[in-house]
């Protein structure tokens, strides 16, 4: 019973035609070190349609997280954006002063975190904390219908409590009720939200992410390692390696047929694939220094890679209704 | 004979000054018996707090069992090198300011292995060549080295004092998917070579899948069911195994909202069954009566007081529960 959204729409345009919510061109953020300047994200664009959600998926280092991050305006120190243009819903985000991009956080774009118990106060009550973020939640009613909408209404009586009484789970969801329920955001950025999570705890809050994007409409920006867990909440996957969107395609898209050799790789590197006890296809070499790289980032360890891939980075291009960053792309690899 | 056998096995842990100022007992392992024979491997699956962790730190006796005994190669008094531990976190199981060369000879010092210089720096070599790195990383110091290459070389610590079982709590749980995969490839090549037995802690069912001949379903400090690992995840039996098994996410499949509500807590396991409280398939007398592990037609084990009405294809129960 997949949702409508999920099966249309190429990569780059969005589903329905109209102009994208969310649309991101040719970003680059860079980070001072003491090793010099580190290049993370570069050159990445991608469109968001209302109601739609993103995955992004990349292994630890592939700068999935400080896209999110920059798409918030709140990087690091040492971090800079050095290049693009991020539109959201006509307002260019890049060129807004920090008291209008106040404004827009948290009311229009909503953020659930990694961590929801070090994203709360420890010293305050939930109770208190809700309602610091959120207006007339002295209506009881409200609160109920908050508090109900994400499944836990069971801790209404225990919101005079401290953030260590709760679960994680229950802590995630709290967050959710706030960023996606309490302020109703056109886009909400997910960070590895469900990663701290177990598993029948995890298969909850991902439900209660589909049903309120169902509900609500929001579009949503998820970030993960997981390829299962992307799978079952994204219309369409981007795939990041060493600071480059590699590939973006629907979902379904990109598992039966992936495009890039890293995106064919990481597939294969799944156990579920094998049979008990068969060795896993890996893949060879190290992802270490590969930020800098004049050429394909994935060069060195790929094995499809000619001379060219070594010497220019490929531009993206559209195979099917899929964009693939390789000069090999569309050969019958 | 078993490389392992345990027999009701139980920790409790003595929880002083709560809020409201008693002493409460956590009941982290409750009365677990299990066996690993020689050259075999055991996954022990399950959420966190269901208390794998604290058999693994009983088996290296990191902790000391309330009840219950330990028995390796049948016998209960044995050296410490017999079982070593693979520890989730490299970066935290080794030491910072030492090299690798350090971390590795160090277990050789401490046993007395291998004395003198020239033949502890031969060994120290072997080990890194078993675990796939080379000479290089000898001098190097753990922040200068990746997570997947620093697990490969907390597997070689641990075969430094040639044990016959490993305990791997969590052993890829930090690492990314590709670096996983090298590792998975390289426990099942040293089984192989080395006739290890593991006893495989983890909440990654694939690899558990992966890697395992038989599985061990904890909940809350007991065992929910036992058996083997190909039988126990294409067809699962106990309740609880299967909202596990459908809560984890894969492509192709709807996320699956099996389970309400959350692991009771240990402190105060739930009387009768301890899955009671989430079950789909729960009645009255759940609540009262406790199931033992009774072995079913096919052999496997499942603690579940209507074990007999519980049909061992997924679909029935399955459809059952995926109803919102």
């Amino acid at each position: 019973m997949a949702p409508a959204t999920r099966a249309g729409g190429t990569a780059a345009t969005s589903p329905s035609g109209d102009p994208p919510l969310l649309s991101v061109r040719d970003l680059a953020v860079t980070f001072r070190t003491r090793n010099g300047e580190v290049p993370a994200v570069r050159e990445v664009s991608f469109d968001l349609a209302r109601g739609e959600i993103l995955g992004l998926v990349g292994e630890s280092g592939s700068g999935k997280s400080t896209v999110l991050t920059a798409l918030t305006r709140m990087l690091p120190r040492n971090a800079q954006v050095t290049a693009g243009h991020i539109g959201f819903d006509g307002t260019d985000l890049l060129g807004l002063r920090e008291a209008g991009m106040r404004r827009l956080r948290g009311d229009r774009i909503g953020l659930i975190p990694q961590r929801p118990m070090t994203s709360l106060s420890p010293a305050t009550p939930v109770g208190r904390q809700l309602r610091w973020h959120l207006d007339g939640l002295d209506d009881a009613g409200r609160l109920r219908e908050l508090l109900g909408g994400v499944g836990l209404g069971a801790v209404l009586d225990r919101l005079d409590g401290y953030p260590f009484e709760f679960s994680g789970g229950q802590l995630q969801r709290l967050l959710i009720a706030v960023a996606a329920l309490g302020k109703q955001p056109d886009l909400l950025l997910a960070d590895e939200p469900t990663t701290t999570l177990d598993a029948t705890v995890q298969a909850q809050v991902l439900r209660l992410l589909l049903e309120l994007r169902d509900r609500v409409g929001l579009a949503m920006v998820f970030v993960t390692h997981d390829l299962g867990v992307i799978s079952q909440i994204s219309d369409r996957i981007g795939v990041m390696y060493a600071g480059r969107l590699v590939e973006i395609a629907p979902t379904r898209e990109l598992f039966d047929a992936p495009r890039h050799p890293y995106t064919q790789a990481l597939l294969e590197a799944i156990p579920g694939r094998y049979r008990r006890g068969e060795p896993l296809r890996t893949i060879p070499g190290t992802v270490t220094g590969a930020n800098r790289l004049a050429g394909c980032p994935f060069a060195p360890r790929c094995a499809a890679a000619i001379d060219l891939c070594h010497e220019e980075n490929p531009v993206t291009r559209e195979v099917g209704t899929s964009l693939v960053g390789c000069h090999r792309a569309g050969e019958d690899l | 004979m078993s490389a392992i056998s345990v027999e009701h096995l139980s920790k409790h842990y003595l929880i002083r000054s709560g809020r409201r100022g008693q002493d409460r007992l956590v009941h982290a392992v409750d009365g677990v018996s299990f066996e690993v024979p020689e050259g075999r491997t055991l996954a022990i699956i399950g959420e966190s707090g269901c208390g794998k962790s604290t058999v693994a730190r009983m088996l290296v006796r990191l902790a000391e069992p309330t009840a219950g005994r330990i028995l390796v190669h049948g016998r209960e008094e044995t050296d410490r090198r017999t079982i070593q531990l693979v520890s989730q976190n490299p970066w935290s199981a080794l030491n910072r300011r030492k090299t690798i060369r350090h971390a590795l000879e160090q277990p050789l010092v401490v046993h007395g292995l291998h004395p003198g210089a020239a033949a502890r720096a031969a060994r120290v070599r072997e080990l890194l060549e078993l675990v796939g790195l080379t000479e290089d990383y000898l001098d190097r110091r753990p922040g200068g080295v990746s997570g997947g290459e620093l697990q490969r070389v907390t597997v070689a610590r641990a075969l430094a004092v040639e044990p016959r079982v490993l305990v791997l709590d969590e052993p890829t749980a930090s690492l990314d998917v590709s670096v996983k995969a090298l590792l998975v490839n390289l426990l099942m090549d040293l089984q192989r070579r080395l006739g290890l037995s593991y006893v495989l802690i983890t909440h990654e069912l694939e690899i558990a899948r992966h890697l395992a001949d038989e599985v061990a379903v904890m909940y809350l400090g007991r065992f929910a069911e036992t058996g083997d690992a190909e039988q126990v995840f294409s067809a699962p039996g106990h309740p609880y195994t299967r909202a596990l098994l459908a809560a984890v996410p894969g492509p192709g499949r709807e996320p699956a909202a099996p389970l309400q509500g959350e692991v009771p807590s240990a402190v105060a396991p739930p009387p009768g069954c301890r899955f009671h409280t989430r079950c789909p398939l729960a009645i009255d007398i759940c609540a009262q009566t406790e199931p033992e592990l009774r072995p079913g037609p096919d052999g496997r084990r499942v603690a579940c007081l209507r074990q007999d009405e519980l049909v061992l294809s997924p679909d029935p129960v399955d459809k059952e529960t995926e109803t919102r």
